[in-house]
C-alpha cells in the first residue's frame, strides 16, 4: 500500500542510504522517502515512514519498468551507496491507517548495520523489535498462570494415559471373549454379555469369579475344560498385569 | 565545489510514459547528468552538444528578433518530440519523448523539475 505524497519537506538530499535512513529513524521521521539512485540502472524508491519506522518500500525500475517490494526492496536500497532523497510529508488519515495496521517490515531490523553513531533509542533493531506484550495484547492472548500451565499438562497427561488403558482394556476383553467361544461355542454369549459390560480392568476378575461358580454351565461343558478355560482367562489377565482389588 | 546529483529529477522525467531520454546539460553543452532508454552515452554526449549549440543560437536570434525572453523551445519530428528548457544560467534540460506523448504533460513536469533542481542550488 503506498500513499500520496504532501508537501516537500527537503529536496536533493545527498549521500549514503544506509546514514539517511538511520538519522530519519533517529528523528522520527514520518512521511515518504523518494530515494533515487544508480545501481545497474536508475531507479526510483519510495519509502513510507512512520514515526521512523518503516512501514512500505517500494522500488520502480525506470529503464526496465520492472519493480521490487518489500524486503527485496529494502536489501537492494542496503546495497546503495550515493543517492538523492527527496522527503515529503503525508496526510494524516495515511498514518492513522498505517498505525491500525502497524506494518513494519522485518529485514530494515535483520540488515541494517548497527553504528556507533547510533543510540539504542534510535537503533534500527530496537525500534523493529516487536514487543511481547504488545503482541499478546493485540492477538487477545491471556498469559496462563504456572498453576493453569500444570493442570493443562497434567489434564493431557492423563486424557493420553486413559485412551492407553481404554484400548487395552478393550484387546483384553477380545481376548477373554475368544477362549470363551474356543471352549464353549455357542454357550459363550451370556459371558461375552458379561465381559462387555465390564468397564473397568478389575471387574473381569468377577466375570472369571461368576465362570467358576456357575453350575448351569457345568451342565453342558467339562469340568476339565471349564478349568481350562479360567486358567487361559487368568494368564492373559495376570500378563496384561490386571490384579484383583479386594476391597 | 560540491559534486551534484539530479539523478532524482532525471528518475522524476523518466518515470512518465514516452519519455526516452532525458540530458540536463551545461551551457557549452557537456552532459551534467542524463538516462536514456535508446541512444549509448557517447549518443548522448553528441545530442547534448548539439542541441545546446542550436537552442543557444536560436534562442539568442529570436529573443533579439522579439526583444524577450525565450526560456523554452519545442521540436516536433514524425516520430519524436524535443522539449529544451533553461532551467538557470548555467543548465539546460533537453526531453527527448515518442511523438504520441502528451505535450501539456511533458511542459508541467518540466516545469515542475526546473523548480526542484532550483530548490537543490
Amino acid at each position: 500500500m503506498m500513499v500520496v505524497k504532501d508537501k516537500p519537506i527537503a529536496i536533493g538530499k545527498r549521500g549514503n542510504f544506509t546514514n539517511i535512513f538511520c538519522e530519519l529513524s533517529q528523528s522520527g521521521f514520518t512521511g515518504v522517502a523518494e530515494v533515487s539512485y544508480r545501481l545497474d540502472e536508475i531507479s526510483r524508491a519510495k519509502i513510507v515512514f512512520i514515526k521512523g519506522k518503516i512501514v512500505d518500500c517500494k522500488i520502480s525500475k525506470l529503464i526496465s519498468k520492472s519493480e521490487l517490494t518489500g524486503d527485496e526492496a529494502i536489501n537492494e536500497l542496503l546495497k546503495v551507496d550515493k543517492c538523492v532523497v527527496d522527503l515529503y510529508t503525508i496526510n494524516e488519515s495515511a498514518i492513522d491507517n498505517f498505525e491500525q495496521n502497524e506494518v513494519y517490515l522485518k529485514s530494515t531490523a535483520q540488515a541494517v548495520p548497527v553504528t556507533e553513531q547510533m543510540s539504542a533509542e534510535g537503533n534500527p533493531l530496537e525500534i523493529c523489535k516487536l514487543n511481547r506484550e504488545e503482541i499478546l495484547k493485540k492477538y487477545k492472548i491471556k498469559e496462563p498462570s504456572e498453576e493453569e500451565i500444570e493442570a493443562i499438562i497434567k489434564k493431557a497427561v492423563e486424557d493420553e494415559l486413559e485412551v492407553l488403558e481404554l484400548d487395552e482394556l478393550e484387546q483384553t476383553k477380545e481376548e477373554l471373549k475368544t477362549i470363551a467361544r474356543k471352549y464353549l461355542g455357542k454357550l459363550s454369549k451370556k459371558i461375552e454379555n458379561a465381559i462387555d459390560q465390564s468397564t473397568f480392568p478389575e471387574e473381569l476378575f468377577d466375570c472369571i469369579t461368576d465362570i467358576k461358580k456357575s453350575r448351569s454351565l457345568l451342565m453342558f461343558v467339562s469340568k476339565e475344560d471349564l478349568n481350562k478355560m479360567i486358567e487361559e482367562m487368568d494368564s492373559v489377565l495376570k500378563a496384561k498385569n490386571i490384579e484383583k482389588v479386594n476391597i | 565545489m560540491m559534486i551534484r546529483m539530479y539523478e532524482n529529477v532525471i528518475a522524476d522525467l523518466m518515470s512518465l510514459d514516452g519519455i526516452k531520454a532525458v540530458i540536463l546539460s551545461d551551457n557549452e553543452g557537456n552532459v551534467i547528468e542524463s538516462e536514456s532508454i535508446l541512444f549509448e552515452s557517447r549518443e548522448v554526449e553528441s545530442l547534448a552538444a548539439f542541441i545546446t549549440d542550436f537552442f543557444n543560437k536560436g534562442v539568442e536570434t529570436i529573443s533579439k528578433t522579439l526583444d524577450d525572453e525565450v526560456f523554452s523551445v519545442l521540436i516536433e519530428c514524425k516520430k519524436e518530440k524535443l522539449l529544451i528548457s533553461r532551467v538557470n544560467e548555467n543548465l539546460i534540460l533537453l526531453i527527448n519523448a515518442d511523438s504520441r506523448t502528451n505535450i501539456g504533460l511533458m511542459r508541467i513536469e518540466t516545469r515542475k523539475a526546473i523548480e526542484k533542481i532550483q530548490l537543490m542550488e
